[in-house]
Parts: C-alpha cells; sequence; structure tokens
C-alpha cells in the first residue's frame, strides 16, 4: 500500500478520486462546489480576513496549489497569503491562479453572504463544509458572539488528526476486513449514453442559480406516503422531470435514451473515516428506454435500486474498481503531458456522457444552538457541468431544505420541471435566484 | 410577498420575474427589495449559438474542399493528357486516405478515440495493400506494414475495450502471444525457419522473461519512482546482454560479449547513481514528489 501523507508533509497525492479532476478542469466545468452562509447580520471583510488567517494552520491540507509530476499532478504547500474576496455574480467561477495565489479554494463575502468555494482537486463536500463551519464559527467569535462548541465543529486551535489527510479510497480498498468483490466482467466506460437535456448555453463563465426553499416537514409527510427517504423522493421527482423533458425534446420514442442521475454517497458514513478529502462514491439510478416507469414506478425502482446499491459490498465493489483503474501499472507511468489529454478525453467522450444530472445531498447541516442562532440560512451548490446542464444539491438547516439547481443553459427547463412536480404533491417552495 | 401564477412557487423580494419559467411579476402595489438580492448584480446574457458544432462542421467542410481538390486535379490533369488515369491515382488515393483519418471524424458527433483509430488504421492498411499492388503487383513491403499495424492494433485494444483493462492477466497473454506470433511471421518473411528457432524465438523468451519478472515485481514489491529507474535500466542491461550472447551465437558459433560490454559501462554507473539517490533523504523527496507514479 502506497504511504499515507504526514501532516508535516509538504506535498501530498492527489486522492483516488481526484486524479480526474485536473485533466477535466476548465472554464466550463470548473469541478468547484459552493457552500453559502447567509448571517443575520452584515458581514465585517476585515474580521472574515482575520478569520480565515486564524484557522489557516488548522487546515493545512487545503493550503496546497496543484503541482505537476511527471506522473501525476500532486498538491504541495502553499506559502503565498490567503485572502477573501468579494463575491461574484456568478458562483463557482473557476479559480485565477494569479487572484487567488494557487489556493484551490476561495473565501467570498456579500452582504450577509460568507461563501466558500472548494475545488474537487483537495476535497468533496463534507470536507468543504468542515472547513467552513469552523471558519464560520471564528468569525462569529471574532465578532463578540459567545460560541459554546457542542463538538459539531473543528476547533481551530484543535490537534490535526493524521488520518484527516488520508487517500481511503485507497486505505480501504487495499484493506483484507472489507468484502472482497467478485471477479466480474469491468465495464470500465460504461455502455449507455444518457439522456442529456438540449439548450443554448449561456456565454462562459456564466452560472445560473435557483434555490428553492421547502419545508422538511413537507417533504417528510410525502415520503413518508411513499415510504422513501427525502433523497430518493427528490430524485424520483428529478428523473420524472428530465423524462418528461426528453418526451418533449425528442420527437420520435425510437430515439429515446435512458436517464441516468448521479447521486454521491459519502463513505464516511458506512466506514470509519476522518478523511478530510475525497471519499465519496457514486450510485446512478437509470431508467431505460422505450416504457419509462410513471411516478410510482420511478419512486419504487429509486428506493430499490438506491437501498441494493448503497450496501457495503456494493460501495467496496465500486471502490476497488475505482482504485484499480488509478493503480494499473500501465495509467501509472504514463507521462502526464500525455496523460492529461488521454483522461480529458475519455472523461468527456465517454464519463461525462453516462449520466443526466446529478443530485447531491449534503444532509441536515447541525451547527451548535449559539451559532446557528446567528445563521439565516445555508446553501450549497455543485459547479457547472456543460454535459448534462444542470446540477443540484440540497442541505437541510433550520427545519428547512435549500434545494439548489446551478445550469449552463439559458431555459430553466429543469428546474421548472422540477419544482413543478413537487407543487403537484403539494410541497410550498419559495425561489431565489441570480438570475 | 409574490406568486408565480404559472409555477405556483412564491418568488423571493427582489424577483421581477420567475427565474423558473419569466412569468413577469404583476402586481402594481408591489415594490422590489433589491437590497435583499443574495448574488451580485448579473451581467446580461447574450444569445449564444453553438459555435463549436458549426465550427467543427466548418473545419470539416473545408478540408474536405481541400482534399477533394487535392485529390480532382491530378486526376483532371491525368486525363487530359493520357485520356486515362495512370500516376494520379497516387494523389487521389492519399487524398482519400487524409480524408478518412482527418476531415470524417469532425462530422461525428461523437466518436471514441478507439473508433476514430481503428477507422485510420484500416484505412491506412487498406492505402498501403493497395498501392503495395498497384506499384509491384504483389504484397512484398505492404505485409510488414500491416501485420505491424495489426499488432499495434492488438496492443491498443486491450486498452480501449472496454472490460479488457481488468483482466489484466488474459491481457499480457494476449499481447505476448501477439507478439512472439509477429515476430515469428516477420522473422519467416526475412530469414528461413533454422533464423527463427535460433535467432527470433530466443530473443523473444528473453523479451518475455524481462518483461514478466518485472511486471510482477511492480506489482507485488516495488513502489516508487526511483526503484522503477533501477528495474528499468537493470532490464535494459540483462536485455542488452541477452541479445549479444544469442546474436554472438548465432552468428559465430560461440557466447562472447561484443557491444554489450559498452553498453553495460555506460548503464551500470547510471543504476549506482539512481541508488545513491535512492538512499539520500532530501534529493529522493524533491525526486518523489516529480517522479511519483
Amino acid at each position: 500500500m502506497k504511504k499515507q501523507p504526514l501532516v508535516d508533509s509538504t506535498w501530498y497525492r492527489l486522492d483516488n478520486s481526484a486524479k480526474i479532476y485536473p485533466a477535466i478542469m476548465s472554464d466550463r466545468q470548473t469541478t468547484l462546489f459552493r457552500f453559502a452562509v447567509t448571517l443575520k447580520e452584515a458581514i465585517d471583510p476585515n474580521l472574515l480576513q482575520q478569520a480565515l488567517e486564524n484557522i489557516y494552520d488548522r487546515y493545512p491540507y487545503y493550503n496546497v496549489t496543484l503541482g505537476k509530476g511527471l506522473f501525476w499532478n500532486y498538491l504541495e504547500k502553499n506559502n503565498e497569503p490567503h485572502s477573501i474576496h468579494c463575491d461574484t455574480p456568478s458562483p463557482c467561477e473557476n479559480i485565477n491562479a494569479v487572484y487567488y495565489n494557487g489556493y484551490l479554494y476561495k473565501v467570498l463575502y456579500f452582504k450577509n453572504k460568507i461563501a466558500t468555494e472548494f475545488s474537487h482537486v483537495m476535497t468533496d463536500g463534507y470536507g468543504g463544509l468542515e472547513y467552513t463551519k469552523t471558519l464560520l464559527m471564528e468569525y462569529l467569535r471574532l465578532s463578540g458572539h459567545t460560541i459554546e462548541n457542542d463538538g459539531s465543529v473543528i476547533e481551530p486551535d484543535s490537534k490535526i488528526d493524521p488520518t484527516e489527510l488520508y487517500d481511503d479510497h485507497i486505505r480501504y480498498s487495499a484493506s483484507p476486513d472489507y468484502p472482497q468483490p467478485e471477479e466480474n466482467e469491468r465495464n470500465l466506460f460504461g455502455d449507455i449514453r444518457a439522456f442529456q437535456t438540449k439548450g443554448h448555453l449561456l456565454p462562459m463563465g456564466t452560472y445560473n442559480i435557483i434555490t428553492g426553499v421547502m419545508e422538511v416537514a413537507d417533504l417528510k409527510k410525502i415520503s413518508k406516503y411513499y415510504g422513501v427517504t427525502i433523497t430518493e423522493l427528490l430524485v424520483a421527482v428529478y428523473m420524472d422531470a428530465l423524462i418528461a423533458i426528453q418526451k418533449d425534446q425528442i420527437k420520435k420514442p425510437a430515439k429515446y435514451q435512458s436517464v441516468a442521475i448521479q447521486v454521491p454517497a459519502n463513505m464516511r458514513t458506512m466506514l470509519e473515516s476522518k478523511s478530510m478529502r475525497n471519499f465519496s462514491l457514486f450510485v446512478t439510478p437509470t431508467v431505460e428506454p422505450p416504457d419509462f416507469p410513471d411516478f410510482d414506478g420511478l419512486i419504487s425502482f429509486i428506493n430499490g435500486f438506491i437501498r441494493e446499491n448503497t450496501k457495503l459490498d456494493k460501495m467496496m465493489q465500486l471502490m476497488r474498481d475505482n482504485v484499480s483503474v488509478g493503480e494499473n501499472i500501465f495509467v501509472r507511468h504514463i507521462p502526464l503531458f500525455l496523460k492529461l489529454p488521454i483522461t480529458k478525453y475519455i472523461a468527456t467522450t465517454q464519463g461525462s456522457t453516462q449520466h443526466s444530472g446529478t443530485l447531491s445531498n449534503l444532509g441536515l447541516i447541525k451547527l451548535p444552538p449559539s451559532m446557528a442562532k446567528h445563521v439565516e440560512y445555508i446553501t450549497c451548490n455543485l459547479g457547472p457541468d456543460p454535459y448534462s446542464k444542470a446540477t443540484c444539491a440540497m442541505v437541510g438547516f433550520n427545519g428547512k431544505i435549500y434545494v439548489t439547481f446551478g445550469r449552463v443553459i439559458k431555459d430553466a427547463v429543469i428546474e421548472r420541471n422540477f419544482f413543478r412536480r413537487l407543487r403537484k404533491l403539494g410541497i410550498s417552495i419559495k425561489i431565489q435566484s441570480n438570475c | 410577498m409574490s406568486y408565480c401564477v404559472e409555477c405556483g412557487v412564491e418568488l423571493a423580494e427582489y424577483h421581477k420575474k420567475c427565474p423558473l419559467c419569466e412569468t413577469p411579476v404583476l402586481n402594481p402595489k408591489k415594490s422590489f427589495d433589491f437590497s435583499k438580492n443574495d448574488y451580485p448584480v448579473f451581467k446580461k446574457h447574450h444569445s449564444t449559438v453553438n459555435r463549436r458544432k458549426v465550427a467543427r462542421h466548418l473545419t470539416g467542410f473545408i478540408l474536405t474542399m481541400c482534399f477533394l481538390m487535392a485529390a480532382l486535379i491530378p486526376g483532371i490533369i491525368d486525363f487530359h493528357a493520357n485520356s486515362t488515369i495512370t500516376w494520379s491515382i497516387y494523389p487521389m488515393l492519399s487524398a482519400a486516405l487524409l480524408w478518412v483519418s482527418i476531415a470524417l471524424p469532425f462530422f461525428k458527433k461523437r466518436i471514441t478515440f478507439f473508433k476514430e483509430f481503428t477507422m485510420s488504421w484500416a484505412g491506412i492498411a487498406v492505402f498501403c495493400i493497395v498501392m503495395n499492388l498497384i506499384t509491384l503487383g504483389s504484397l512484398s513491403w505492404a505485409k510488414y506494414v500491416v501485420s505491424t499495424m495489426a499488432l499495434v492494433w492488438v496492443l491498443m485494444s486491450g486498452i480501449f475495450i472496454k472490460g479488457h483493462i481488468r483482466r489484466f492477466v488474459p491481457v499480457v497473454l494476449v499481447y505476448i502471444l501477439t507478439a512472439v506470433g509477429y515476430f515469428m511471421l516477420i522473422g519467416s518473411w526475412i530469414a528461413d525457419t533454422s533464423a527463427v528457432f535460433s535467432l527470433v524465438l530466443p530473443l523473444e523468451v528473453i523479451l518475455v522473461i524481462v518483461f514478466l519478472v518485472s511486471f510482477f515485481l511492480i506489482r507485488s514489491k516495488l513502489h516508487g519512482a526511483m526503484n522503477f529507474i533501477i528495474l528499468f535500466l537493470t532490464d535494459i542491461l540483462i536485455v542488452c546482454i541477452g541479445f549479444d550472447l544469442t546474436i554472438s551465437r548465432f552468428v559465430r558459433g560461440n557466447y562472447a560479449f561484443t557491444w554489450s560490454f559498452i553498453v553495460a559501462l555506460a548503464i551500470v554507473p547510471m543504476i549506482l547513481v539512481a541508488i545513491i539517490i535512492h538512499k539520500r533523504l532530501k534529493v529522493q523527496r524533491v525526486l518523489s514528489k516529480k517522479l511519483h507514479s
């Protein structure tokens, strides 16, 4: 097994999931994701900058820049100063290496809002959220509020656990203590070509965000009626919306394509892990043409699919399959200047064509009561995806669920179908947007 | 608070129209509170056409025209001068090959690398066979080119055909068998059968053994760029010595070190330097960062 990095390492290998991102990062597909916390008071930029500096040393694995080796990219300690910036009209804009001193995350502010944007090269939603919570706590303390931490937020002066730096994909896939996958024929590039919404792309750098705010109680009532979780319900609604769009955009039923939604699963809920790097896998419920199920059929299909495919043995198999590609002796020794274009070609022609959309549920965000009372709401969104055109992320906070779509096409056709379907189910929604 | 009459959703205070369906908020008493806007003011959108697709098709069209001209002009001149097609068949065939390899992919919306590669490869093979038949009336040189291309195609297919990359041992076996078959075929074309068994086959056996031993060493024990370099240099050394001994026995009838001695003089110091660097921590750190695999 490869050596895991130490806390005082000056460079880190990319984790197994992150290896693909340097190849596909572009202005169109920035691979960033964002958390935005809106407070009940206006943000003081000076205090926010101070908070950023105070927590800087607690997250050494995020204070890095992307370096180039002979075979792989790597993360190298960044000794440049990091500073906050004013928010931009379009979230998740590509990170300008000069403007942000090579850092792979941004801290932004606008009126009452603190936003953090992270590159998937460094971490996934869990790591980003932990950082954001610490930053928020430090900011509120500097603002003069007394915050009592109940253990749900990492303290800026707490000791760094060495396992936070681990690439747990590698650690667990090499461990014999977990179910071994059955030998089966691996379909490396997949064979489905999923439906992807058609539409005119917005100008480069423009990213339209629509957030729907719903009561958790309303969604729970409906999901209880169908006997599914909220995530499963929303995936079904999303899929139903995409099926309706496909039927509208493709006239001939013979040309219908599969509809597939990527749903990230946080592996930390299944395996003991404190890793602050990527440690998520995707399950992709897919319905095949020509006879798409109705909404009730979709719900029962997604319920069964997600339950079946998020079992530990299935996830371990998926993880080992993913790791085996990155650890392949041939793949490892292709020089980076060849590896990047090849990876990009494969990712854009094979990987990106296999899903119609992404729905990421970051779950319920828990903050200490002394912190939560200063927070109005929290949203999160994924970066632009020019292939599926729109992505969806959701978080729960303070009895409400914030479902945020980001899209790169002019027409909000996906969001319109999605939220209208939810309205038909009797859920009241409040819409806020940057467009 | 405002509601969209089409979507039935409540809208934030600052929205003049529904972000979902663009239906305007029609309430004369409504005052829009832009101070509560969640984002900085957005730039106006400009309508865009799919420029990339247009550019792709345009490039394909221009290339097609170029190749068509390159094929037609020599053909017309040839036909005008000789009343038949003679020398112009070569530029015409070349233009057709270039069109298949270069221009055709621009018209395909989604074409995988392997499909494009197979298409171009097949085009080149057909081109070589036709050229050889036209010029010499037999497959004299084309058979070497086509068999080499077939070997490269098999090597590539192991990487790109889905599913194969996981089944490592069958892929390696197919590679080895294809390579052995290829060299024996080439050997039988260029030399007599005894040369194949006394020269070609031993050389192949050396290559296969070195490859397999290195492969399993890397898979099981060796990690790190420096180990890999040491192994790679050692492999070169062993292959050179093995080749030298085999060739000298074939040519002179006895085993003798000739040119491999000079190779060893160059490579052994390199291996020693690599081992020393491997033990030096600071140099090792920098190199491991840049060369990690």
